[in-house]
């Protein structure tokens, strides 16, 4: 902040002119900065009559609009990524079932309930692990940045999307596992 | 020889309201080849299961050789001691023919070099050329598929082969073959062979003809 000729008054300074230089990476902190000015200027505390004027339009109006685009995302953030769990769950038990005749020939091999599950989990989390490498690699060619994975909310959200594919893939491997291999294997007359 | 032996078996679904095998008793000896006819729904498949360890009879009692099948881990037996071909083959697609063959040892837990030597022994006497076995299932013809599947079947050492239609997707002439590989088996080798079938060409080459009506085995001819 900058003023412009200041004299003294009884050991109080007097300012004609107020100058405000913002930072420009603090625009989205304008409403508070204001409000704060606001408050400062707003009682008697000096001897001669202020008027604070802002002339912050422009600036607002470019502002706000992104303000409410990032408050909306912040909403939709969780709704998108409880939506992509509950799509890797979907397409992992879609991709078991997919299996079902490989998951009877392993019973019948001699594969015991626990190792055809273990065997058809297992491919899930390979299939699901290598996705996630390629969309953190996207996210830092996207990003050019190597540590915004790092981000909590990225590996939080990578990894209840592995989750979401170790749940399907479990309960579809389980309820493969438990039909009858003979009659899933058997060509329909 | 080790063979089959069922004693007053029966067997009723979970919910069922019928018996779906009612008092079979029946032995199907090694080194012969036997066919189980009958129309579907008769319980053919459901005694399969059971000859197979994939599932137990409600009433009466399996034995392999001497041993009560009660007694034995299910999956054990069906790792070692019993194995299925398939009118649909059912090999692993992703498998190479001799991957497909050397998995039920590796299940056993044989070296992979001992394994793939066994397996190209077992291709060769099924009459599948080296130059075959790094294709995958899906570039043989029916056939040789049939023919890569008893040899899978052979791996694991099992002396009882369950063949479900082994030739029903098959032309008279790789059906003969197929069967022809089973008689072998069967005489020469003493192995238990049992064909479930629609085949009446297939049962009547049978050393024995079982008929399977209403859960009930009838008819049994020698």
């Amino acid at each position: 902040m900058a003023h412009k000729g200041p004299s003294s008054s009884g050991g109080a300074f007097l300012y004609s002119t107020a100058e405000f230089v913002l930072d420009s990476t603090k625009n989205r902190e304008l409403p508070e900065f204001r409000a704060d000015m606001d408050l400062r200027f707003s009682g008697d505390a000096g001897t001669v009559p202020l008027t604070l004027l802002f002339w912050d339009g422009e600036l607002t109006g470019a502002v706000e609009p992104l303000e409410k685009n990032l408050q909306l995302m912040a909403v939709l953030f969780p709704v998108t990524v409880a939506v992509s769990v509950l799509i890797a769950a979907g397409l992992a038990v879609l991709m078991v079932f997919q299996t079902v005749k490989t998951a009877a020939l392993l019973r019948i091999l001699g594969t015991t309930k626990a190792r055809a599950r273990a065997m058809l989990c297992w491919e899930q989390i390979v299939l699901c692990m290598v996705g996630l490498v390629l969309g953190l690699g996207a996210l830092i060619i996207l990003r050019q940045d190597v540590s915004a994975v790092l981000a909590g909310t990225v590996l939080l959200s990578a990894g209840l999307y592995l989750t979401g594919v170790l749940v399907g893939a479990l309960f579809s491997s389980i309820s493969v596992t438990n039909r009858m291999p003979l009659e899933l294997l058997q060509v329909k007359e | 020889m080790s063979g089959l032996r069922l004693e007053n078996v029966g067997y009723r679904y979970k919910n069922g309201d019928r018996d779906v095998l009612k008092g079979v008793t029946c032995n199907f000896a090694g080194g012969s080849l036997s066919a189980v006819i009958g129309p579907s729904g008769s319980g053919k498949t459901t005694l399969l299961s059971l000859m197979a360890g994939l599932d137990k009879p409600g009433e009466g009692k399996l034995f392999i050789g001497d041993e009560d099948l009660a007694n034995l881990d299910l999956d054990g037996y069906r790792r070692e001691r019993v194995a299925m071909i398939f009118q649909a083959y059912h090999l692993f697609p992703l498998l190479t023919v001799l991957e497909n063959v050397c998995f039920p040892m590796e299940l056993n837990g044989v070296p992979l070099a001992q394994a793939k030597e066994r397996a190209r022994e077992l291709l060769a006497a099924v009459d599948i050329t080296e130059e075959k076995h790094r294709r995958y299932p899906a570039n043989l013809s029916g056939g040789e598929q049939q023919r890569v599947a008893i040899a899978r079947a052979l791996s694991s050492g099992a002396r009882v082969l369950l063949a479900d239609e082994p030739t029903g997707n098959l032309d008279t002439a790789n059906g003969d073959r197929v069967m022809s590989i089973l008689r072998h088996l069967a005489h020469d080798e003493k192995y238990c062979i049992i064909v479930v079938t629609h085949d009446l060409a297939i049962a009547d080459s049978a050393d024995h003809t079982y008929r399977m009506t209403d859960g009930v085995l009838v008819g049994q001819s020698a």
